[in-house]
């Protein structure tokens, strides 16, 4: 089973418990084990040397990997593709479509089909304001419910894709001091997930904790994975709109040029399946003479 | 707009009891037993008059015996009754906020005149003079298509047999599939996995 690198201890003992009793009623489980998200991405991607960026929908965690999940070097931002869906949500109200907005269901379709990442928030919004015929868009919910987005809110796309990466623009100002959206940072035991921390300044705050020797082997391989990280480009948008790798090269290029020329930026293959893919092959690999270490959160627990 | 179109078709097919035949380009095409009935839909969320008039003159071109405008209430005051009246055409108002009960024929269409069949019947001479091009071209098409036939048989014939002489005079070869080594198994790629190695060490 694979946990977020965050998860608690309690949340270990949690789901330990749960399959004792599985097999305890089923007789069907002989051992368990545990590890954390990125670590399943970065086998299943065999990646000894890395940093995983695991982007969810609640929230992105960033762990350095070198030959085993390096632990001080884990960032984490209390955001993901849900303050994507939050932003859709309050834009679909702005537009007048505030039935649609109820339904989450239609915000996350209207989402994944008009978001886009701009390549530079600021001259991709002139971009679609100067010439807004380019950038609307409809989008066919039902056979009898479609959603256009007006010429006046074409530019607001940029606004979907580019809060995942980074927050901090004055664009999100007015939605966050309205109470509309809500970006703040969150502390689950000692770890502190941060709200409004770019991408760039998170892979690079934990790079730092990395050990000079290896850091720049991590760094040439980083490694995006995750649902909040699917975003397409639509043909004709590529001088204005970019994919996440792209967006990550040029964050990193604008924070740390020499950094950037070193990293290696890479998209998973499957992202829904990479974390199954990796803990099928640690299930597989683990020997099971191995008995589950609660410090070092390694090993099988044993059942039976 | 769909809500629109979706209850005057609703209204046409239920309450009317027409049969709906196609639908293309906004224009609803239906039959009332043996006749032809087109409805131009126009919902639009701002009427222009002269848009109005344009739309309405291009029904002229369709193959009907009654034709209906459909447009939204908000359209009903640009349209002079007495111009659609002169040209025959219906009008109904649909008014998607009160549903069905919001489509209403404000003005009934006048069947159209057909035209008066001439003195003579061109119809069967026409036909008659088809019949005899027809035939007299499929008699010479059937005539080439023989003829071709038998010239791309021979030579096909003599390619294939220069093709076969070829390859007999040449060594046999080792197609590149053969050459290279076979993709490795899942299981294969998963022992190749450094962090298979790794693990394993642990025990």
């Amino acid at each position: 089973m694979a946990l977020s690198a965050l998860a608690p201890d309690y949340m270990y003992r949690g789901f330990f418990e749960i399959f004792g009793k599985i097999a305890e009623e089923t007789n069907a489980i002989y051992a368990a084990t545990i590890l954390p998200q990125p670590l399943a991405v970065a086998i299943a991607e065999n990646a000894v040397n890395c940093v995983i960026v695991e982007g969810g929908h609640g929230n992105i965690q960033v762990a350095p990997i070198s030959f085993a999940l390096i632990r001080e070097g884990l960032v984490a931002l209390n955001r993901g593709g849900a303050e994507a869906n939050a932003i859709t949500r309050e834009l679909l109200k702005d537009m007048g479509y505030g039935d649609v907005a109820r339904e989450e269901y239609a915000v996350e379709v209207v989402k994944r089909a008009v978001g886009l990442v701009p390549r530079n928030l600021k001259e991709s919004i002139k971009a679609a304001r100067e010439n807004p015929d380019k950038f609307v868009a409809k989008v066919r919910l039902s056979p009898i419910t479609e959603i256009e987005i007006p010429r006046e809110y074409a530019w607001t796309r940029f606004l979907i894709g580019e809060i995942v990466f980074n927050p901090r623009h004055e664009e999100f100002k007015s939605y966050i001091d309205q109470s509309r959206i809500k970006i703040e940072d969150a502390v689950v035991g000692d770890v502190t997930l941060y709200g409004e921390m770019d991408l760039a300044s998170a892979i690079i705050s934990s790079l730092r904790s990395v050990s000079l020797e290896v850091q720049e082997r991590v760094a040439s391989n980083v490694i995006l994975s995750g649902g909040a990280f699917k975003w397409d480009v639509p043909p004709g948008l590529e001088e204005y709109a970019v994919n996440s790798v792209e967006k990550i090269r040029i964050m990193l290029g604008e924070a740390n040029r020499e950094l950037a020329a070193r990293a290696g930026v890479k998209m998973v293959k499957d992202p829904q399946y990479s974390v199954w893919r990796g803990s099928v092959i640690y299930g597989y690999a683990l020997p099971l003479s191995l008995k589950w270490d609660n410090i070092n959160k390694e090993g099988w627990y044993i059942y039976k | 707009m769909e809500i629109a179109r979706y209850l005057l078709i609703r209204f046409l097919t239920e309450v009317w009891g027409f049969k709906l035949d196609s639908e293309s380009g906004g224009v609803l095409a239906l039959r009332d037993g043996g006749n032809k009935v087109v409805v131009k839909t126009i919902f639009l969320d701002v009427y222009e008059e002269a848009a109005l008039y344009k739309e309405i003159s291009e029904l002229a071109k369709y193959d009907y015996d009654k034709a209906f405008i459909a447009v939204l209430p908000s359209g009903l005051p640009l349209i002079d009754p007495k111009h659609l009246k002169s040209l025959g055409i219906g009008l109904i108002s649909v008014d998607p906020s009160k549903g069905l009960d919001g489509v209403e024929m404000r003005l009934p269409a006048k069947p159209r005149d057909k035209p008066q069949a001439p003195g003579v019947d061109m119809a069967r001479i026409i036909s008659a003079v088809n019949a005899a091009v027809a035939e007299a071209l499929n008699r010479e098409a059937k005539k080439i298509e023989e003829e071709l036939y038998e010239r791309l048989r021979r030579y096909l014939d003599k390619a294939v047999e220069d093709l076969r002489r070829e390859l007999a005079a040449r060594p046999p070869i080792i197609s590149p599939a053969q050459q290279q080594p076979q993709p490795s198994t899942p299981r294969q790629a998963v022992e190749e996995n450094e962090w298979v190695k790794i693990l394993r060490k642990k025990a």
